[in-house]
């Protein structure tokens, strides 16, 4: 698969001058990422597409062609396929082929089945690699490549890659994410699989997942016919970096029906949900939660026990906190030394409520950013303390922007002390606090929209580390 | 498709080195009160036979029976039955199942079957009524070890019982786990076996026990 994200060239069939129009976007992508091979529009009416001479034929093109997008329509192919004949004949340099383009097999039309066959057969008898039809395409934002056609998104370098069965759900979270508080989540590799003719979504899996630039993997997939291949692959991945699926279809698909009392229990959800956790891969139910777990994995370290602390400068929001903690059902109270109780009283206003029950500091709206700082300080000092939930509502005498630069240097500067504990902050909310939040996330420390989806988070962070701290059987 | 019941079933799982109760297959009305004084009473009488699959429904089985008058009402009464129900010495029938009576303890149902796109999988679930009522089990890709065995089955509402519920001792739950273990290695290590249901096997203090099974082949 790496045809697909290292090219010298990439020629896009069915390039349009038209911005609204597919073949536009993909070059308008592929420039804005700043692609270092040469950039080819073809098409039949010629004229210029973004300053680029557009070539009547894939064979018209002199320079190296190593990554082939197709945007023009599936009717097309049998020409498609004369002109990629041609050129392997002349130069042989295709290696990858991208089909964007829809109406193939999945469409159910004989044309569209026997056009998906015929492009299939032709990669595969000269080598060359096929993703689609009917895909998004990929991105890798560290080697400059996105044959996507989303607009609106941001290339911000990280460790997250995701491969996604689906591509409406690939580029909901892409443009979820430029729109973050920071301007952007950095990611790694972007793969949507569409049709999967060629490249499925396990070989898509193991892929991302073994390249080294891949510190988290997130995958949606609706259901495979191999789920044991699916669920080995991502397991193998597991095994050295934080998996999150989201496996949609949870309704029975009609349970294999053995005729005994197991298969009365049984349903391919909740063989899913066992494998699941057998393999050290992480469930989530939506994409909010999938950007969340993702984004958790790739900044913060993994919580080294179960013991968390709740920081919270609200009461009711503190509370949500805790009904999420216990629904979870894997956390305790973190019970920190009596040193550490009385540095807080110090440091906090009189009102505060300081670990009223263990592991709770609700330090009420009187507390200002020094307040909110110091107290995070000193509960990341104690050995008791594995991780910190951090709630903070917005009051107007709260300075924002510096609880959230205090909060981003006592994280660093205990880091190089050799103080690594997740810290997980819900700061409320909407566009009021969009600043500060921005100002963490640049830090590397994640911002939730809510207590109940940071304790998710949180969860999914310590379910992994459990994982991967079992002895090898 | 092949099937071993009861009887055979069990000698299965003992010949895998998994715990079954007491027993033993009586073929006569005597045989069955000599080997219910040897087991000790309170016994149960099952009918075995590889046709009789829903022993209960057809009033195949007698559980307390706690002496030798008992017995033998016991066993005129199941093959009377059986004969009604078409099980007779030549489509099959064996005689009777004398089994130990197991009292106490916590029931789970262990199973296993093949998926399409899974391949072999294994489940446990608490057993007895509860497996109707809570319609909750915990599914593994077979094979799994001891340990993943005991973290299926603390995903399911067994987890209260292991800590000891209501003053009860804390439940060993080793025993069960071995069995689960086992059983997800017979799975996939035998491309045969389609499914198999382990119903109920008993946790007591005293350890653990299959008290039937029964084994479906391709």
């Amino acid at each position: 698969m790496d045809s697909f994200f290292d090219s010298a060239g990439c020629a896009v069939i069915g390039a349009s001058a038209n911005p609204s129009k597919a073949g536009y976007q993909i070059l308008a992508n592929m420039v804005a990422a700043g692609y270092p091979g040469g950039l080819y529009p073809v098409n039949a009416s010629g004229g210029e597409i973004l300053g680029r001479p557009s070539r009547p034929s894939l064979d018209a093109i002199e320079n190296e062609v190593n990554l082939v997008v197709l945007s023009a329509p599936a009717a097309a192919t049998p020409d498609i396929l004369a002109q990629m004949d041609r050129r392997m004949r002349k130069q042989g340099d295709i290696r990858a082929v991208v089909c964007a383009a829809a109406g193939f097999a999945e469409v159910k039309t004989p044309e569209g089945t026997a056009w998906q066959k015929s492009l299939t057969e032709f990669c595969r008898s000269r080598g060359i690699r096929l993703l689609g039809p009917n895909c998004v395409g990929v991105i890798d934002v560290n080697r400059k490549v996105d044959t996507t056609f989303i607009a609106g998104i941001t290339h911000v370098p990280g460790g997250i890659s995701f491969v996604s069965q689906s591509g409406a759900v690939g580029a909901w979270l892409l443009m979820n994410w430029a729109a973050s508080p920071a301007g952007g989540v950095g990611f790694n590799k972007f793969v949507t699989v569409g049709n999967m003719a060629d490249v499925d979504i396990i070989e898509s899996v193991s892929y991302a997942g073994a390249d080294p630039a891949t510190r988290v993997l997130g995958v949606y997939v609706e259901g495979s016919a191999e789920a044991r291949r699916l669920v080995e692959a991502a397991g193998e991945v597991a095994r050295d970096k934080p998996v999150a699926i989201l496996k949609v279809g949870r309704t029975d698909e009609g349970a294999q029906a053995a005729s005994s009392h197991t298969g009365s229990l049984a349903g391919t959800d909740a063989l899913y949900d066992g494998a699941f956790r057998q393999h050290g891969i992480t469930r989530v139910r939506s994409v909010e939660e999938l950007s969340d777990v993702l984004r958790a994995f790739d900044s913060l370290p993994l919580p080294a026990g179960n013991r968390v602390f709740i920081l919270t400068q609200a009461g009711g929001p503190g509370i949500l906190c805790v009904d999420e903690l216990a629904s979870a059902g894997i956390f305790q109270p973190a019970r920190v030394s009596d040193a550490t109780k009385s540095a807080l009283k110090d440091c906090l206003p009189p009102i505060a409520s300081i670990c009223h029950p263990e592991g709770h500091a609700d330090i009420t709206a009187a507390a200002g950013a020094r307040e909110h700082v110091e107290s995070l300080e000193i509960l990341l000092r104690d050995p008791g303390v594995d991780a910190v939930l951090f709630i903070t509502v917005a009051t107007l005498f709260l300075d924002l922007a510096a609880m959230a630069r205090g909060m981003a240097e006592v994280v660093e500067r205990l880091q190089g002390e050799g103080v690594s504990k997740p810290v997980l902050p819900a700061v409320l909310s909407g566009d009021w606090t969009r600043e500060s939040r921005g100002i963490l996330e640049k830090a590397g420390i994640p911002t939730f929209e809510s207590p109940e989806r940071a304790v998710r988070a949180l969860a999914a962070l310590r379910s992994y580390a459990e994982f991967r701290g079992r002895r090898p059987s | 498709m092949r099937t071993l019941d009861e009887y055979p079933a069990l000698d299965l799982l003992e010949s895998r080195g998994i715990p079954a109760a007491a027993r033993e297959l009586a073929d006569s009305e005597e045989a069955a009160v000599a080997a219910a004084a040897r087991i000790g009473y309170p016994v149960v009488f099952k009918i075995s036979a590889p046709s009789a699959l829903h022993k209960t429904e057809i009033g195949g089985v007698a559980v307390g029976i706690r002496d030798e008058a008992e017995a033998r009402a016991a066993y005129r009464g199941i093959l009377e039955r059986a004969a009604a129900a078409g099980i007779v010495r030549m489509s099959g029938l064996r005689g009777v199942l004398v089994q130990e009576m197991v009292k106490g303890g916590v029931e789970f149902i262990l199973g296993g079957y093949r998926d399409p796109g899974f391949g072999p999988v294994v489940m446990v679930g608490l057993g007895g009524i509860f497996t109707e009522l809570l319609k909750e089990a915990a599914f593994r890709l077979a094979p799994v070890d001891e340990a993943e065995a005991r973290r299926m089955v603390l995903e399911t509402r067994a987890r209260v019982l292991a800590g000891g519920f209501r003053g009860a001792p804390p439940l060993d739950l080793g025993p069960l786990c071995s069995a689960i273990a086992e059983l997800s290695r017979m799975m996939s290590e035998s491309e045969e076996i389609a499914e198999f249901d382990v119903n109920p096997f008993v946790l007591t203090p005293s350890g653990g026990r299959a008290l039937d099974a029964l084994f479906k082949y391709r």
